[in-house]
């Protein structure tokens, strides 16, 4: 089987010498370059596709171009989620993160309709359930005992948390991009707005918080799962 | 512009400090011209349908994509979180790009894209745990007929 590809980092391509493969200087997880700009990712998909036609020995390739963007205004939030401090107590934390989901509910609704589909679901949780969620995060962020609820969940605890996190965090994501303006916000910039502007990013540094002093291995474990690198502090 | 310089310092130091596996050279595939070929696309990027089994970590399985699969029903489980999801969540071919592939075929670039496509965990702490899996693949794809693959990590 002949194979080409594209690779993300360079240095590892370089190490493990694929036959053919083109490095795409793109954030990690952009592999095509940007969403919703088809001739670009057309454009890399073919470059990587050549090399099977031009390549005689192993051959890493480099992309010339950079990922499109949407210029040089900052992203912002359609939503001024104004977080308040959180609360120590799990219904009442519970309640203000469920205010937050309820505030970002009508753009998610507005990126079904446009795309008509949604991402969340890993966890086990349906659309309808996206609240119940909070309350497993709220529940475990202030030490209670989480109750498994009505959703079906995929994993138990505490990986459960993990796929609990993502679900949500794609729920803001997909809320945040389906606003007018707010197409081709960077990975950075969504994660800047969530973990600094959303009550959702502090819950989940309590989280984190929590799981660093669990004396069970499995949830310290879970840590590196849960905040991306350079935003586990708040800024 | 993204290279690992690019990057924040912990997560390059992270990624260029990981032991990359020895790999013997395989013999030089010489393969069809892209007109005559039939792609299929193996992603690292823990994709699945939504009714199938999500990835657990360290999982070393496949997940079979079909490739009439709706767009709607496709999900990602993968563990890392040191990677951007959003450009996936809003457009699925930003990661996995399978209608880019179709077009490539109506407009006769390539000969045809495969039937089935797979989906692997990436994020391995040892990648040749992958080998006997990824021979597997190897075997059902060439029996489907499928010249090429189009490797892509996220």
């Amino acid at each position: 089987m002949a194979t080409t590809g594209v690779s993300l980092i360079r240095e590892h391509a370089e190490g493990m010498k694929p036959p053919r493969s083109l490095f795409v200087p793109f954030p990690l997880g952009r592999p095509l370059g940007s969403p919703d700009q088809p001739d670009f990712q057309r454009d890399v998909l073919l470059s990587s596709l050549q090399l099977l036609e031009t390549a005689t020995e192993t051959t890493l390739a480099d992309y010339p171009h950079d990922a499109p963007t949407t210029g040089d205004d900052p992203w912002a939030c359609a939503v001024a989620l104004a977080p308040p401090e959180p609360a120590n107590e799990s219904e009442a934390l519970r309640d203000q993160l469920v205010e937050e989901i309820r505030q970002l509910a009508p753009w998610h609704a507005e990126s079904r309709k446009r795309r008509g589909r949604s991402t969340v679901g890993i966890s086990g949780a349906t659309l309808d359930q996206v609240e119940d969620l909070a309350t497993l995060l709220a529940d475990f962020a202030t030490g209670e005992e989480p109750s498994d609820g009505e959703i079906d969940w995929n994993h138990p605890m505490p990986v459960r948390l993990k796929f609990a996190s993502d679900d949500l965090r794609a729920f803001y994501h997909e809320s945040a991009t389906a606003q007018p303006g707010a197409n081709y916000p960077t990975d950075a910039d969504l994660n800047d707005w969530l973990f600094n502007q959303t009550l959702l990013g502090t819950v989940l540094r309590q989280i984190v918080g929590r799981m660093r002093e669990s004396d069970d291995r499995r949830v310290a474990g879970l840590v590196i799962g849960m905040i991306p690198g350079g935003f586990a502090r708040a800024r | 512009m993204v290279r690992t310089s690019d990057m924040h310092p912990d997560m390059a130091k992270n990624l260029l400090s990981l032991e990359l596996p020895e790999i013997e050279p395989q013999p030089w595939i010489a393969p069809r011209p892209l007109s005559e070929a039939t792609v299929a696309i193996v992603t690292t990027a823990g994709m699945h349908a939504h009714d199938d089994r999500p990835f657990n970590p360290g999982s070393v399985e496949y997940r079979l994509i079909p490739g009439e699969i709706d767009f709607a029903d496709l999900r990602m489980s993968h563990l890392s979180v040191n990677f951007d999801r959003s450009g996936f969540q809003q457009d699925i071919n930003t990661v996995f790009p399978l209608e880019r592939l179709r077009e490539l075929a109506e407009q006769g670039v390539i000969g045809g894209v495969s039937r089935y496509h797979y989906s692997f965990m990436g994020a391995q702490p040892q990648p040749t745990r992958l080998e006997k899996t990824g021979e597997e693949i190897g075997r059902l794809l060439a029996a489907d007929g499928v010249t090429a693959a189009f490797l892509t990590p996220v």
